[in-house]
């Protein structure tokens, strides 16, 4: 008896796993079977498998079908899983002898293979692990599916395609082009995208030149980024322009973002853009970190990698939430764990939170009175614990604006500064940015002139600042060295990198 | 139509039927086969071997399909006098299927498989 198999796979979590598909013919009474802890969308695609096949005039064979998906120990889901069973039960007479080969596609009663929004992932996820080489994909598939390199595509419109690319090797390969035109930058072999259209510019915002340098600062390194200030200062309109302005990307971390867009349900447009993401306030644990009990699905975090996390209105975030982000903002992952799923996911993020100064916001204004008393102010305040506010690299007081203050800076400035001062991070051989990077990393690459050490060493006793903080003021010494172009820190870029600090 | 008058048009339309199968290369091993109390099979016959059990539905009315005369409980009828019949017959290596055959104001349709 001839025992088909071909490769699919199914996603958990962010990562894609290997499932074999492989059906055998018996002798009995005719039935049709899908075994291997199948979804519900994976056992309604015998209906469609079955019609796909009649209505190509293809005869269900009289035989006993089992169709088994293993490893069968793992929930598998999925529309993709059509295309696979139905090649098997046509070609159940043929031995194919191209096992390597991954088929991927949803069937429609006619016949027509269609792309499902798991695909790009799976594909993705699979390509990172090296198991990839060859796979079948829908027609409409191939627009997105080329931007990943190095696999080779086969593209089927139609089921009776699809059979004879398997049986004949009759097929033809989409001419694909990995490369595309967006401005770029060169920097020891690699390729950087950028994009230099603002949909909102900095130029907008009158006055706050100290928070439009602090974004720019935070915006180079990727530093976690707060803002305090009465309503109406302009807070939420710099974290709206950040998205514009941040560092350029190599292919990986597009394609990481296309993924996890996809994984959104939105169709990427592959620009070199990183995300912003700004959940609502009243959002719960679970859609920011993550979770579902049967299934495990990623959060906000995990869409907000490699760019923003915005947080408006930071201190009416619920408690546990504003806890459990210390965790993502420190190691770079999460880690959801239920009874049922387990999933990690990167969530290599820049925080950038809005606050006001008090419940009724009137603290730090000049004209209006603030009408909270010293015990709601200080609940208000608490809401943020000393842990929490020790992972933000940049902090800053915004005033209110008076009638002289106009916009200067545009956002098109502040891309080529932070341009610039991104090549300068990569040109000294650092994988991470500077507000990204590792504790043995900062020794290696936050040098500073002999009379700034001074400073930082009384500083250090001064403020008691804990480990933590030391890092971040050095990490942010950096950036504004970089932007000052110092080879090493010195002491006026130590002494802005102080004033960022929260006072208390 | 009484009780005898169908009878009789079962039985044309299972000549019919018969007919129609020997034309497209069936070869007919039994016919009304009645497995003790569990039930009939109108045509048994085979065809590149694989054993077909066969049964056949009709009507001479022209409001009503009689393919919906197949009920599960029938169904399953079927299904476990063909096992008896395999095991009968001693032919259990050979494959198997359940078809109909539905006869409508002399028009014949053969729908293969149906137990899939």
């Amino acid at each position: 008896m001839i025992i088909n198999k071909f490769k699919c796979a199914s996603l958990e979590g962010t990562n894609a796993k290997l499932i074999d598909v492989e059906a055998t013919f018996t002798k009995g009474l005719p039935g049709f079977a899908v075994v291997g802890l199948a979804s519900n969308d994976i056992q309604e695609s015998k209906e469609r498998v079955k019609s796909a096949l009649l209505t190509n005039e293809f005869v269900f064979p009289p035989l006993k079908i089992t169709v088994n998906l293993s490893p069968s120990d793992i929930k598998k889901s999925g529309t993709h899983f059509d295309l696979p069973i139905a090649l098997l039960i046509a070609l159940n007479k043929v031995e194919i002898k191209d096992n390597d080969i991954f088929i991927f596609g949803e069937l429609g009663l006619d016949g027509k293979v269609k792309s499902s929004s798991m695909l790009f992932p799976i594909i993705l996820s699979l390509k990172e692990q090296n198991l990839i080489k060859k796979a079948i994909v829908p027609k409409d598939a191939i627009s997105y599916l080329q931007h990943i390199p190095e696999i080779k595509f086969i593209a089927v419109d139609k089921l009776s395609e699809a059979i004879r690319a398997i049986s004949s090797n009759d097929y033809q390969t989409p001419t694909l082009k990995y490369d595309y035109n967006a401005l770029n930058l060169l920097i020891n072999d690699q390729k950087f995208y950028y994009n230099k259209e603002y949909e909102i510019d900095f130029i907008d915002i009158k006055g706050q030149n100290i928070a439009k340098r602090a974004a720019l600062i935070s915006a180079s390194g990727m530093h976690n980024f707060l803002m305090e200030g009465s309503p109406g200062c302009g807070k939420s309109m710099i974290a709206k322009r950040f998205k514009y302005i941040l560092p350029p990307l190599n292919k990986k971390e597009m394609l990481s973002i296309a993924k996890h867009q996809f994984l959104d349900g939105v169709t990427p447009d592959f620009l070199p853009k990183r995300p912003l993401r700004s959940p609502h306030h009243t959002a719960t644990s679970a859609s920011i970190f993550g979770g579902g009990s049967l299934n495990a699905k990623i959060g906000e975090v995990a869409l907000a990698h490699s760019g923003i996390l915005f947080f408006d209105e930071l201190p009416h975030f619920a408690k546990p939430i504003l806890e459990a982000l210390r965790e993502p903002l420190q190691d770079r992952k999460v880690n959801i764990s239920r009874v049922n799923a387990k999933i990690e996911y990167e969530a290599d993020i820049m925080f950038v939170g809005a606050m006001n100064p008090c419940p009724c916001g009137n603290l730090l204004s000049k004209v209006r009175e603030c009408r909270c008393s010293d015990l709601e102010i200080k609940r208000y305040q608490n809401k943020l614990s000393d842990p929490f506010l020790d992972r933000i690299d940049i902090f800053v007081v915004m005033q209110e604006i008076s009638v002289d203050d106009v916009g200067d800076i545009s956002s098109s400035n502040m891309h080529t500064k932070v341009i610039d001062v991104f090549s300068r991070q990569k040109e000294r051989g650092q994988d991470r940015l500077n507000g990204k990077l590792l504790e043995n990393e900062i020794d290696k690459f936050c040098i500073f002139e002999d009379d700034a050490i001074k400073i930082l060493n009384s500083a250090i006793n001064k403020f008691a600042l804990t480990h933590r903080s030391i890092a971040s003021i050095k990490k942010t010494a950096r950036t504004i060295a970089d932007i000052n172009s110092h080879q090493l820190i010195q002491k006026m870029d130590l002494l802005e990198a102080l004033s960022y600090r929260r006072r208390k | 139509m009484d009780r005898n008058q169908f009878k009789i048009f079962g039985n044309q339309s299972e000549d019919l039927a018969t007919k129609f199968l020997e034309n497209n290369g069936f070869r007919i091993m039994d016919r009304n086969f009645y497995a003790k109390k569990m039930g009939e099979i109108d045509i048994i016959a085979i065809k590149d071997e694989i054993i077909h059990f066969i049964e056949v539905k009709s009507s001479s009315n022209n409001n009503y399909e009689p393919i919906y005369n197949i009920t599960p409980l029938k169904l399953r009828k079927i299904i476990k006098s063909s096992q008896y019949y395999l095991k009968q017959k001693k032919l259990t290596n050979l494959a198997f299927c359940i078809d109909a055959l539905i006869i409508k104001n002399g028009e014949i349709d053969m729908i293969e498989n149906i137990t899939i």
